[in-house]
């Protein structure tokens, strides 16, 4: 009779357990998919943040050289001394926007590390180090929050910082065994993704502005540096004109670069010749540098569209419904795509 | 359809852009120090509205903000009519100013600054 109520107890016992186990499943193949685009995503948004900032801090430099060249080309009786000396005001201001996209490229980082290491958990590798990825990505992303928040837009609400508690999620895995522990981080982990995912997706809203700043000011300024520096016969213009040559599918002449070298405004019809292929020349600049910065916007949307899929995975996952992670995964590649035609722009350069 | 900051934004960069594009002509066509001066002056102006513009984005509702843009847009236009018309140094670079002073009002005004 006591071996019995004994025996019905254990089962009791055995029904509790399967039933919390049961409460806090998750699809742990679900879990690697969901990882696995999400870490593309991250990934290819960091390099794109990286490129986007390299433009924007680079056009402090292309300003400097502008003025200076114009400088040049005034008439000769002015004397250079007679100039303010450059002044590295806009250059701070730069400085400051540019932190923005520099935080976004640490926090979209980290994302990828945490995303690596929740495939590798979902994965059962032993190796798994997930609440300290998850703690790094916190970090991040708060830094994030807090340089846009530091713009200080008007209108505009603040972004809440990821409560540091967050982590807590993780002291509360105290399952006795592997299997249940493992579930528990899962979805300790898939909080603190989604958590981040929301200041990122934020952040980029707030953001927009800039990619088509950046997409403009880089084509005009590119195009009044080339037309700049080839009126002055600062450059060799013989990579346009091979780069035009190949298009066309041809080599160009051996004194192809002479011909539009010594152009001056106001010139004589020979350099009115000459002038017109130095505007070419320049257009054609600013053909090029607006491929590229199309490429970074086409990444920010992509980027934008990926980060609002993952977030809803986040959901299914938690809720252990089916989610479109193969849809994930195709806006992921659309980033790595967008970020590959923007290093082929660059190549082009 | 942009937001009524994105419209703002569009007006100052068009500005800062319009200005980059004719600096070095303007520059070539200066006879004079002051005038020189002026287009530098100018050129650093414009440039700080839109970093500006792009640092404190321009959400906000501070009275008059909508005839300080109607403002921007018609000195831009004017700007653009006495390039195209190739007007003297003199008349465009007042032109000029009068848009960059348009653009720094519509910035300080919008971002509450």
């Amino acid at each position: 009779m006591g071996g019995l109520r004994s025996m019905s107890k254990f089962a009791a016992i055995l029904f509790v357990f399967a039933t919390l186990a049961a409460c806090t499943q998750v699809d742990k193949a679900a879990a690697i998919k969901l990882a696995d685009a999400g870490k593309v995503a991250a990934t290819n948004g960091a390099a794109e943040a990286a490129a986007a900032r390299a433009d924007f801090v680079a056009g402090g430099e292309r300003s400097a050289a502008l003025q200076l060249l114009g400088r040049a080309a005034a008439p000769v009786y002015i004397r250079q001394a007679e100039f303010d000396p450059p002044d590295q005001a806009a250059n701070k201001r730069r400085l400051k926007i540019a932190a923005v996209l520099k935080q976004r490229e640490a926090s979209l980082a980290a994302l990828a590390a945490t995303y690596g290491e929740m495939a590798a958990l979902a994965g059962a590798d032993p190796g798994a180090n997930v609440r300290k990825a998850a703690a790094d990505l916190v970090d991040k992303t708060n830094g994030l929050a807090t340089a846009v928040n530091a713009l200080a837009l008007p209108g505009l609400p603040v972004i809440p910082l990821i409560a540091k508690t967050a982590g807590a999620a993780f002291g509360e895995v105290a399952a006795l065994y592997a299997e249940e522990r493992q579930r528990q981080e899962i979805l300790a982990t898939n909080g603190i993704v989604r958590d981040a995912l929301n200041v990122l997706r934020e952040s980029l809203k707030r953001e927009r502005i800039y990619v088509a700043a950046i997409r403009q000011e880089v084509a005009v300024a590119r195009e009044n540096l080339a037309n700049a520096a080839l009126n002055q016969g600062l450059v060799d213009q013989s990579v346009a004109v091979a780069r035009i040559a190949e298009l066309a599918g041809f080599a160009p002449v051996k004194d192809a670069a002479a011909a539009v070298a010594g152009a001056r405004i106001d010139g004589d019809a020979e350099q009115m010749r000459r002038q017109r292929l130095v505007w070419a020349l320049a257009s054609f600049e600013k053909f090029r540098a607006t491929a590229k910065a199309d490429a970074i916007a086409d990444a920010n949307a992509a980027l934008e569209q990926a980060l609002e899929k993952l977030d809803a995975g986040h959901v299914s996952l938690a809720e252990r419904q089916p989610f479109g992670a193969d849809e994930a995964l195709a806006l992921a590649m659309a980033i790595k795509e967008a970020v590959e035609r923007i290093r082929a722009a660059e190549e082009g350069q | 359809m942009p937001t009524p900051a994105e419209e703002r934004f569009q007006a100052v960069a068009e500005n800062w852009f319009a200005t980059m594009n004719g600096y070095y002509a303007d520059m070539a066509a200066t006879k004079t120090v002051d005038d020189a001066k002026a287009v530098e002056v100018n050129y650093r102006a414009a440039e700080m509205a839109y970093l500006e513009a792009l640092e404190k984005g321009l959400n906000g509702a501070g009275g008059g903000v909508d005839a300080d843009l109607a403002a921007l847009k018609k000195a831009n236009a004017a700007v653009k009519a006495s390039r195209e018309k190739g007007e003297a140094i003199g008349k465009l670079l007042v032109k000029a100013k009068d848009a960059t002073d348009k653009a720094a009002k519509l910035v300080a005004k919008a971002s509450g600054g």
